[in-house]
């Protein structure tokens, strides 16, 4: 494959954690009902009442977020490329990140495919649909810790970044980091239904939300501009450059 | 380090376990299973029960070993994976994506079949718990196809990247695994059919997943084994 042909594919991969944050915020947030999500401390039938009134609105919008979830590995994939360069020899930051990526990816795609066996049925009875969607809220959230370790190791790696022309502005990669540590209250969600580090609450959604979209968007973003940017370097004949002074692709 | 020729013949392993794949999981996920076509999605609690008694002793057996040959889709997709990087060569973001493309789809067909015998696990399973925990397996087996959908779109455009004197998937190999991964798309709509073809039992939405990846997965594998072998002739 020439190298022009990869570096617009390494576009589209970059930019794909931008579009990820807009679509999975449009589908499972907005039509999934989960801007914040219902509360854990509702009952069985008051559950089985909010998934009837809004059930087609969440059908769609979890077999949506399943469909647009892959996003988050096409990302992930470019990260991956993009922190190897970086890190060179014995990747071994690079690939415990792709592993923690990868396993956010199951949680972002298959999550949704669980809420959506919830919604399916209208007449399935409450205490089967509030185990359910409690399964589900509570694998979507406590494992968090793949996610913690892509985000902190790629921050780490972008701190490290030696090229003459960083692939992330330092405070890119010290947001990232931050990400990774403001999920590490959730560990506490299963031990409360109402409060802030309920799966609804404060910390556990507005803030964990909030550092994880800006997180994508921002070094989705800043891997898009350097994919950009090569591909004009090439374009231009001009010289090759390497992420950490060495000529690569 | 590892000899050429050893190293090649894992390869071949590796490369042949897609039509393994193939052949273990239509007999045991297909036949024992009961999903050539999968129970219909309209079924009462009570009618989905009694195909479960009907039926529960195969269906055991087929999903246990689905899930013991499920695994035939690792090492196919990591042959893959060594066949792409070389075509791709430097920064080999597609093949990355189709790596993990092929991990999430491996989760799928290892462990959505433990679903299942969860399912037929307990003859007295209350019947709206049994069609909750079948409902949950189907739909995490198809609605999260987009994976797959990638593993399948980034071979076959890395197929057709192949600029060598002989690339190793003629061009229509490289199609039918773009086609494939395409097909996939309307299982998006099962979740709002209970019957008609685009339920996932229906003439749509279960010939997309078992018909085309059928003939995805055995083409790439044969060219691939192929590859192999004449690589193996020429070490000799």
């Amino acid at each position: 494959m020439t190298d022009k042909a990869s570096l617009k594919w390494q576009w589209a991969a970059g930019f794909s954690g931008v579009a990820f944050a807009v679509l999975y915020g449009i589908f499972w947030g907005y039509f999934g009902h989960n801007i914040p999500p219902a509360s854990p401390a509702l009952s069985p039938a008051a559950l089985a009442a909010f998934y009837i009134q809004y059930h087609g609105s969440i059908l769609f919008g979890e077999s949506m977020g399943a469909f647009v979830g892959i996003l988050y590995g096409t990302w992930s994939a470019q990260m991956a490329l993009v922190m190897w360069r970086i890190e060179g020899a014995n990747p071994i930051l690079t690939i415990s990140a792709l592993i923690g990526g990868i396993l956010t990816t199951w949680v972002v795609v298959f999550c949704p495919a669980l809420w959506a066996a919830a919604a399916y049925r209208t007449d399935i009875d409450p205490n089967t649909l509030r185990t359910l969607n409690d399964c589900t809220f509570i694998l979507f959230n406590i494992t968090y810790m793949g996610t913690t370790v892509q985000a902190i190791l790629a921050g780490i790696v972008g701190l490290l970044d030696k090229g003459a022309r960083k692939v992330f502005p330092a405070w890119v990669s010290w947001w990232a980091i931050l990400t990774g540590l403001s999920f590490i209250p959730i560990t506490a969600m299963p031990f409360y239904t109402s409060g802030p580090v309920a799966w609804n609450g404060a910390i556990t959604f507005w803030i964990g939300f909030t550092t994880f979209f800006v997180w994508m968007i921002t070094m989705g973003w800043y891997m898009a501009v350097e994919a950009s940017y090569r591909l004009k370097q090439r374009e231009a004949g001009g010289a090759r450059y390497g992420a950490s002074g060495k000529v690569a692709a | 380090m590892m000899s050429d020729r050893t190293s090649l013949k894992w390869q071949w392993v590796a490369s042949a376990s897609g039509i393994g794949f193939v052949f273990f999981y239509t007999i045991f996920f297909g036949y024992y299973g009961h999903n050539l076509p999968p129970v219909s999605a309209a079924l009462s609690a009570d009618d989905l029960a009694a195909f479960y008694h009907a039926n529960g002793s195969a269906i055991l057996f087929g999903q246990t070993m689905a899930a013991f040959f499920g695994i035939l889709w690792v090492p196919w997709t990591a042959q893959l994976t060594v066949v792409m990087l070389r075509i791709e060569g430097k920064s080999p973001v597609l093949t990355w994506i189709q790596l993990i493309g092929g991990i999430l789809t491996a989760w799928v067909v290892v462990f959505c079949p433990s679903i299942w015998v969860t399912c037929a696990y307990r003859t007295d399973i209350d019947p709206n718990s049994l069609r909750a925990l079948n409902d949950l397996g189907y739909l995490m087996f198809n609605i999260t196809y987009m994976g797959t959908t990638l593993q399948a779109v980034a071979a076959g455009v890395v197929g057709l990247a192949d600029r060598s004197e002989h690339p190793l998937f003629p061009r229509w190999v490289s199609w039918v695994a773009i086609l494939a991964g395409i097909s996939f798309i309307p299982i998006t709509l099962d979740p709002f059919f209970k019957s008609g073809p685009w339920s996932w039992n229906g003439t749509m939405n279960f010939w997309a997943w078992f018909g085309t990846y059928f003939a995805w997965i055995v083409t790439m594998s044969w060219c691939m084994s192929a590859d192999v072998w004449r690589k193996l002739k020429a070490a000799a």
